[in-house]
């Protein structure tokens, strides 16, 4: 059973907020003095807003899944409803250099587009939705350094197309393969990760996912940890990163009793998986100009034209390391 | 003809000299000097100097006037051959006359014989009866001429005919000066009781001046009374300012020294200790200007002028304002400039004119800011420099001029060197800074090279035309000509008509982003050399004007058309919110293109001014294919300023500005995008969806209209104190009397709405509210 991992890196930049420098503290300061704040005009709304399409998908470098998760607004969401518009019933077209296929629309209220919020200890995966989730596989594997388009009909007529192509894998050079780092709960533990980033890649994150507890050498059943970790975003053509890992927590899950949830047991070593994404340009674009920003119309699709959103390619290398519990 | 007859008409001599205020005998620029029976006027130059040649021997009656100076007639005898001297010396003249100045006379030409547009000219005690922002400030009052319009109350920075501020000359008595503002443009640089006049070009200019593409605003101290020792100052909230002028002690020139200092931050650091406010503004600037002039020889002078500006804002932790978080960074900026002039003149026998000049100026400045990095929070951290900036531009600048006077020509020619220092240094190691303000190291040491020759011949008494041509060389950015044309037709006794076209070029470019929203408040612009791979930034354009006096009222309507080439811009229209500040790297050529007519009435009886100016305009950039009109564009501006006598000493004074809304970006759309999460797999949703606002062409809609309406009052009490007569001047003026909500910029977002569909709004930031300030001058 997987365990939940904690992370707080994030693949999602930092958006400028708006530093005046100089006299801009300076003006503020003498709008202040004037009681400046209550003497704004008021703000206005903004009518006939487009609600525009939102089309997100990735392809994987050495995946056949293709999933793309296509939205619109919706214009009031019930109480407790996921607060994402479906756009159902369009057609959707993945082509790669062995041909075409035709995704489906997931079923159901949930999906493997979309996960919403994140869980808290001990609670259950959440809920995935199935609302404009179209999915479907490849007739062979996504090839770095290969051109993919997607062209989507909607119920409308109107189309939407886009291109991706994923960059070629990040070799990890550090750790190495089997690496022991030796950590306490009491004390953080920094080690670097350092790759070699392939042809194509415009962003990378790190993330530590699944790790496994060694107790005398062996694995528990149902056994997971939880991981805290942190770790700082890589620049464009950084080839390294500090990682700094805060906490590790091991459980087991008697069998027989779901009930009384896991158990913590004390653990000499977890296996810790380690994985390296590489983005191209259209995932990187769209995460520092479009999303969550104010973009120009024209440009609000990030290897997409016609909707807003992203279609991006994608490459993960993964390592397994050691860390081995010096409280022990 | 006998030939002896002959040779007596054709004996002619040169009749130069200088006009003065009798007075303080300080020089009055652009008088004029009229033999009536010949037909023959000039206007003497800033120095006070004129020269009529080709004056047939015999004796002849010269009429000398002049603005606010009672005009005087005398009778010269000419010689043969040679040169006589004339020095004039002008009374003030009284107020009722004040309507019978030159202006109004109905054979006399404006006070200027520029053969095409005349540059405008702002008087300096015009200034301080111009409300202004806290103080008066001469770069504001230009603000108010029709050619010239203004991006924000924050700035008093200059858009010349759809020009921006880097395409202005600023020259302090012949020195150019960068960043001519404090605090960018809050406060005025210059002390206005210093300045004797300025003059702006809005284009159209002569050969003689350049090289910039949209303006040349020349500010001329005064030189100093040569009679008796004289002082002035004002105290005002934020600034305190003193000058002292008087003779030199050999009686052969003069001197002027002035100094101004802040105290903001004394006053809030007061404020707050009483409770009034719950804040400091740790800001602070100092500025020093001083002049000397003195005679060399008959006829020549030689001056020098120095200008010193230091200010700094420091905001550090222990700053403690209740509203401050503790964990905003510490910044410390330091900047300023200085620049010193030298110029040396000296007639050359009885028809040229020479002169040489000097004049280095240079801006600095210097920018830091720290964060906390905390080891343990909250007891342990260290400070860490995650913004270092200094920067530097220097003009070291030689020149000389020779002007010959002819009977129906004046020629001048002149070559000018500038050696450009641009040196910058820039680091940013925290993100959310190093977005809007981008790492980079640039020095550059370009040196251009600029040479003219121009004629400007009297065709007639009432046409004058003006043919140049510049040549400016600048290294590996290329070598241009500039040819430069002007006529000038006096229609009518009351109608004057003129005709300028050119072309310019311009080495130096601002590296902000005016696109930018924070560029607009930045404390000062940085400059630089235009990219070579774009070369020389090249503009030309034609201005049809025509201006009609009659009585107390003048009237002056100009038409333009300006294009200019070779931008460098920024490659695309941004968002204006979240683009850089600085765009360092990838600028593209770009062109622009701005029209407009402009209207400039004046009338003056007695104590009595109204001045109302009018633009339409329109002016559109493009660049890499993308065509907009800038952010400080403006389809129609109005500016009424009038001023009458309140009481025997006193004046009342009030300015009304309209103004349709500049360009912004509108908001089309909304959307909802989620980030991915590499290690699930998938993409996710954090609680509420993040939307993406989607913005329509760029700077497609306006903002509201721009209104303001300022009032100021002024009185002179007259006191005998100290064994010395002593005027003191106490004023009180308003900003935005009726606090009209005026818009600096609109900021799109979304707005989440319970139960509903999301919507957008527009945030309007503001510009400057309801503002009283006071203070008092004083002058002996």
């Amino acid at each position: 059973m997987p365990w939940n991992v904690r992370h707080f890196g994030s693949p999602v930049a930092s958006t400028a907020s708006v530093r005046a420098a100089g006299a801009a503290g300076l003006a503020a300061a003498i709008l202040l003095a004037a009681g400046g704040c209550d003497l704004l005009r008021d703000s206005t709304a903004v009518d006939d807003l487009e609600r525009a399409i939102a089309v997100h998908a990735i392809v994987w470098a050495g995946s056949d899944t293709v999933r793309v998760l296509i939205t619109r607004i919706v214009e009031s969401p019930a109480p407790g409803e996921f607060p994402v518009g479906r756009v159902t019933g369009a057609e959707v077209y993945v082509t790669g250099p062995e041909g075409s296929v035709r995704l489906g629309e997931a079923v159901g209220p949930f999906g493997p587009c979309l996960i919403g919020g994140l869980p808290s200890d001990g609670e259950e995966e959440p809920p995935r939705t199935g609302a404009g989730c179209y999915t479907g596989r490849l007739r062979a594997a996504v090839v770095p350094g290969t051109r993919y388009t997607l062209l989507t009909v909607l119920p409308s007529g109107d189309t939407i197309r886009g291109a991706a192509v994923a960059p070629e894998p990040p070799e990890i050079i550090a750790p190495a393969a089997g690496a022991r780092v030796a950590f306490r709960n009491d004390e953080p533990a920094n080690f670097e990760v350092r790759w070699r980033s392939g042809q194509g890649t415009a962003l990378l994150y790190t993330s530590l996912t699944d790790a496994t507890p060694f107790v005398d050498d062996r694995a528990p059943l149902d056994g997971g940890c939880i991981t805290e970790w942190a770790s700082g975003e890589p620049r464009a053509g950084e080839d390294h990163i500090d990682v700094h890992l805060f906490r590790v927590e091991c459980y087991v899950q008697d069998p027989g009793d779901a009930d009384s949830g896991p158990r913590p047991i004390a653990w000499d070593s977890a296996r810790v998986h380690l994985r390296v994404a590489a983005f191209d340009t259209a995932y990187a674009r769209f995460i520092t100009e479009i999303h969550g920003e104010s973009v120009m119309r024209g440009e609000a699709g990030a290897g997409l034209s016609g909707a807003v959103g992203v279609f991006a390619g994608a490459a993960a290398a993964e390592r397994v390391f050691t860390v081995v519990n010096a409280a022990q | 003809m006998p030939v002896a007859v002959l040779v007596l008409l054709l004996s002619t001599a040169t009749v130069q000299g200088f006009v003065r205020s009798a007075s303080t005998h300080e020089p009055i620029a652009h008088a004029v000097v009229e033999i009536a029976a010949l037909e023959r006027r000039v206007a003497v130059d800033e120095r006070g100097y004129f020269v009529i040649p080709s004056i047939p021997a015999g004796r002849w009656s010269i009429r000398v006037s002049a603005l606010g100076y009672r005009p005087t007639e005398l009778d010269v005898t000419v010689p043969a051959d040679g040169a006589v001297r004339v020095d004039v010396a002008l009374k003030i003249a009284p107020l009722q006359l004040e309507e019978i100045d030159v202006r109004t006379d109905a054979r006399a030409p404006a006070s200027t014989d520029d053969a095409g547009p005349p540059p405008i000219r702002v008087d300096g005690p015009v200034i301080s009866t111009v409300p202004g922002l806290i103080e008066a400030d001469v770069f504001r009052v230009i603000q108010t001429l029709p050619a010239v319009a203004a991006a924000s109350d924050f700035s008093s920075a200059l858009y010349v005919r759809g020009g921006s501020p880097d395409q202005n000359l600023i020259l302090l008595d012949g020195a150019p000066v960068f960043n001519p503002f404090h605090a960018g443009g809050l406060f005025a640089a210059f002390d206005p009781g210093a300045i004797a006049e300025l003059d702006i070009l809005p284009g159209a200019f002569p050969a003689s001046v350049g090289d910039r593409l949209s303006s040349v605003v020349s500010v001329r101290t005064r030189d100093g009374g040569r009679d008796r020792l004289r002082g002035w100052g004002g105290i005002g909230l934020v600034s305190s300012r003193a000058g002292l002028d008087g003779p030199l002690p050999d009686d052969r020139g003069s001197y002027l020294v002035s100094v101004r200092r802040t105290y903001l931050d004394l006053m809030t650091d007061a404020a707050k200790g009483l409770g009034l406010i719950d804040f400091t503004i740790p800001y602070g600037f100092t500025d020093a200007h001083l002049k000397a002039v003195h005679d060399v020889g008959g006829l020549g002078s030689i001056a020098a002028s120095v200008y010193l500006d230091r200010e700094g804002l420091d905001i550090t932790e222990d700053l403690g304002t209740e509203s401050n978080d503790p964990n905003a960074p510490d910044q410390s900026s330091d900047w300023g400039s200085y620049a010193f002039s030298l110029r040396y003149r000296q007639p050359l026998g009885a028809t040229v004119l020479a002169e040489a000049r000097a004049a280095l100026s240079s801006f600095y400045g210097s920018f830091g800011v720290w964060e906390r990095r905390y080891v343990d929070f909250p007891d342990t951290y260290e400070w860490v420099r995650t913004l270092d900036a200094d920067t530097r531009t220097r003009d070291l600048l030689i020149g000389a001029d020779l002007t010959w006077y002819a009977r129906r020509h004046r020629l001048g020619w002149g070559v000018q060197m500038d050696r450009y220092t641009f040196d910058h240094r820039l680091g940013a190691s925290d993100l959310d800074v190093s977005d809007l303000i981008p790492s980079f190291r640039s020095v550059d040491r370009p040196t251009t090279i600029a040479a003219y020759i121009e004629d400007e011949w009297s065709l007639t008494a009432d046409i004058r035309l003006r043919g140049g041509v510049r040549a400016l060389h600048a290294e590996d950015r290329g070598t241009v000509w500039l040819p430069r044309l002007g006529a000038r037709v006096e229609v009518t006794p009351d109608l004057t008509l003129t005709l300028g076209a050119g072309r310019y070029a311009q080495i130096l470019h601002s590296l902000r982003d005016e696109e930018a929203f924070a560029a607009m408040l930045t404390a000062y612009d940085l400059l630089a050399a235009v990219p070579a791979r774009i070369g020389l930034s090249t503009g030309r354009d034609i201005v049809l004007g025509g201006e009609w006096r009659r009585g107390g009222a003048m009237l002056r309507v100009d038409g333009y058309l300006k294009q200019m080439q070779d931008l460098p811009l920024p490659a695309a229209p941004p968002d204006a919110l979240e683009d850089p500040i600085l765009v360092t790297e990838g600028r593209r050529p770009g062109t622009g293109t701005a029209r407009g007519i402009e209207a400039l009435f004046r009338y003056r009886r007695g104590r009595t001014m109204v001045a109302l100016g009018y633009a339409l305009s329109s002016t559109e950039l493009e660049v890499a294919g993308s065509r907009y009109a800038p952010h400080y564009d403006r389809r129609h501006t109005l500016d009424l300023s009038a001023s009458t006598s309140w009481g025997e000493h006193g004046l009342f004074s009030a300015r009304i500005a309209w103004a349709t809304g500049q360009p912004y970006t509108p908001v089309v759309g909304i959307a909802e995008t989620f980030s991915y999460a590499p290690e699930r797999g998938t993409f996710v949703l954090f609680g509420t969806p993040s939307r993406t606002v989607l913005l329509g062409p760029h700077n497609a809609e306006r903002l509201p209209s721009y209104f303001r309406l300022d009032v100021a009052v002024r009185k002179d009490y007259e006191k005998h104190w100290f064994g010395a007569d002593l005027t003191l001047t106490p004023y009180f003026q308003i900003l935005n009397v009726l606090n009209t909500k005026n818009v600096l910029y609109a900021n799109p977002d979304d707005v989440f709405r319970f139960g509903r569909a999301p919507a957008a709004e527009l945030e309007y930031l503001p510009q400057l509210p309801f503002l009283p300030t006071f203070g008092i001058e004083w002058r002996f």
